[in-house]
């Protein structure tokens, strides 16, 4: 089983190396994107006149967008994007006939892109944020509950990608649920603007929805020391998420494979 | 010129029944744009309610402003994104001659018959934004800054079509020309807030060198604040000559195109 695990990452791996002037884009356009919210914010905080903006100073809020970047590539999925792609042109049935179950052979396949993002992207980006824009590294206790964190979200993330995927078996083309599902998921786990500029109402009901356990969360423990009760909180509920994903996959799929008529097939 | 807006009218129709093919899609799609389009406002409401906003900028202002890039960008998306996609992947197939063999000019005939029907939801989402913003801020269609909108809004359109035939070219030289899409949007990133919140630097790469300002900074300020006769000259140079390099190197580009198997 192992080897199979090993054979699927080593896909993955080779497939980022093949694509890799979009890596070499990101790590040119991340910095720019940094550098847009780091003019706009500063624009904003020496109008305002404020020096603490909802919890965030504007030291503060440019790593939020830094360590943002470094979340959205890593937690990054587009196994929806696979399923629509493989069903319309039938490619589908040889993923079928692996002798690897898809959830876990798409998953490794993506962490082969990931290991590739890990080193030329997000490394080389961590590196220019902290000697650019000055971003503090959290002591090593943080680092490796902000790493238990980011895994438990890239799973998750994948999860809702991978649902959304399956939505491929009936509708064929699914461009607009992708579509949808980004946004939503962008725009609800913090990566436009963090959650506490949100209204206090929005907040609370937040706390029970998966978005923010896969970007805000995670961000925060980089910034703030957390408590061990916080950090079991985030965990619960991502951990709860991935229960709840996988009992509508697995119910979902089993509707699915019966409905999948591979082209050509 | 009459057989290009045929052609344009055919392929307005063929994209809307391939569209129509996956009903259900269409529809989603549909409400995704519009709901991503209404994100950007919904940020801006977000920042305006906790901080004291953008410097020069009061929140209908703002609005304006990104009304108007949503509406230029959805007007590109509707009748030129496809443009250089399709380029990129005939490139790749060998097949582009295809379109050299046609009894029209092969870069009006890529213009005129590529459509992307979803550039109507972000169409819609800019204008509707702009519209409310028209009545809160109190502005009227017959005056001066409203004529120069108008006209910024073309310049703005040129200069994004002059940046498809800049990706169009450069397909004939790069393999891998699908990351100067990722390049565009995130450089148009730049144009999502005001020139003012930037350094002179960014400032003057943004009017001067890639004029990126024009997709909504000018023309919100010609409407809401004015602007000089010097400063709208100083805006369309940039413009022009962007849209004349392109044009030139997509000459060049054909001039060099010898086909996958040639």
């Amino acid at each position: 089983m192992i080897k199979k695990f090993l054979a699927s990452l080593k896909i993955g791996l080779k497939s980022a190396v093949i694509y890799r002037f979009h890596f070499y884009v990101g790590l040119v356009t991340a910095p720019l994107t940094l550098l847009i919210y780091y003019y706009l914010w500063k624009s904003i905080y020496g109008f305002s006149g404020q020096t603490i903006i909802n919890g965030f100073s504007f030291e503060l809020l440019v790593s939020y967008y830094a360590i943002n970047t470094i979340v959205a590539w890593i937690v990054y999925s587009e196994v929806d994007e696979w399923f629509e792609r493989n069903i319309l042109n039938g490619e589908l049935t040889v993923d079928l006939i692996i002798p690897i179950h898809l959830f876990p052979y798409y998953f490794l396949i993506h962490q082969g892109f990931n290991i590739f993002c890990l080193v030329v992207e997000t490394l080389p980006f961590l590196f220019i944020a902290t000697m650019v824009f000055n971003i503090q590294l959290p002591g090593v206790g943080m680092i490796l509950a902000f790493i238990v964190g980011l895994l438990l979200a890239l799973l998750l993330n994948f999860m809702i990608a991978y649902l959304v995927g399956l939505g491929a078996f009936w509708l064929k083309r699914i461009t607009g649920m992708r579509r949808a599902k980004n946004t939503i998921v962008m725009f609800l786990a913090g990566g436009i603007l963090p959650l506490s500029f949100f209204p206090i109402w929005f907040q609370k009901i937040s706390e029970f929805l998966p978005f923010q356990y896969i970007r805000n969360s995670i961000i925060n423990i980089w910034l703030y020391p957390q408590s061990l009760v916080e950090l079991l909180k985030i965990y619960f509920m991502q951990l709860f998420w991935i229960g709840i994903f996988w009992l509508i996959i697995s119910f979902v799929w089993k509707k699915a494979s019966k409905k999948f008529s591979g082209v050509g097939v | 010129m009459r057989n290009y807006f045929t052609l344009l009218r055919k392929s307005f129709e063929m994209e809307l029944s391939s569209e129509l093919a996956y009903k259900w899609n269409f529809i989603i799609k549909s409400v995704a744009l519009v709901l991503l389009s209404i994100v950007t406002p919904l940020v801006t409401l977000l920042i305006y309610s906790n901080t004291s906003g953008i410097p020069g900028w009061g929140f209908e202002e703002f609005i304006l402003f990104q009304g108007t890039i949503i509406l230029v960008l959805g007007v590109g998306r509707f009748c030129m994104l496809e443009f250089p996609a399709r380029v990129i992947q005939n490139i790749r197939k060998g097949e582009f001659e295809k379109f050299l063999t046609k009894p029209f000019d092969p870069l009006l005939y890529l213009t005129f018959s590529s459509v992307q029907i979803e550039g109507l939801a972000e169409i819609a989402t800019g204008l509707a934004l702009v519209a409310w913003s028209f009545i809160k801020l109190n502005l009227s269609i017959i005056s001066i800054g409203f004529l120069l909108y108008i006209f910024l809004i073309i310049l703005a359109i040129l200069f994004v079509y002059s940046f498809m035939i800049l990706i169009s070219a450069l397909a004939f030289l790069f393999v891998d020309s699908w990351a100067l899409f990722d390049l565009f949007f995130r450089f148009t990133d730049l144009a999502r807030y005001p020139t003012s919140v930037y350094g002179a630097g960014v400032r003057f790469f943004i009017t001067f060198i890639f004029p990126l300002a024009i997709l909504g900074n000018y023309p919100a300020e010609a409407l809401t604040k004015g602007i000089s006769l010097g400063l709208i000259l100083e805006i369309i140079i940039p413009v022009i000559i962007f849209f004349i390099i392109s044009l030139f190197l997509w000459k060049w580009a054909m001039k060099k195109y010898t086909s996958a198997g040639g």
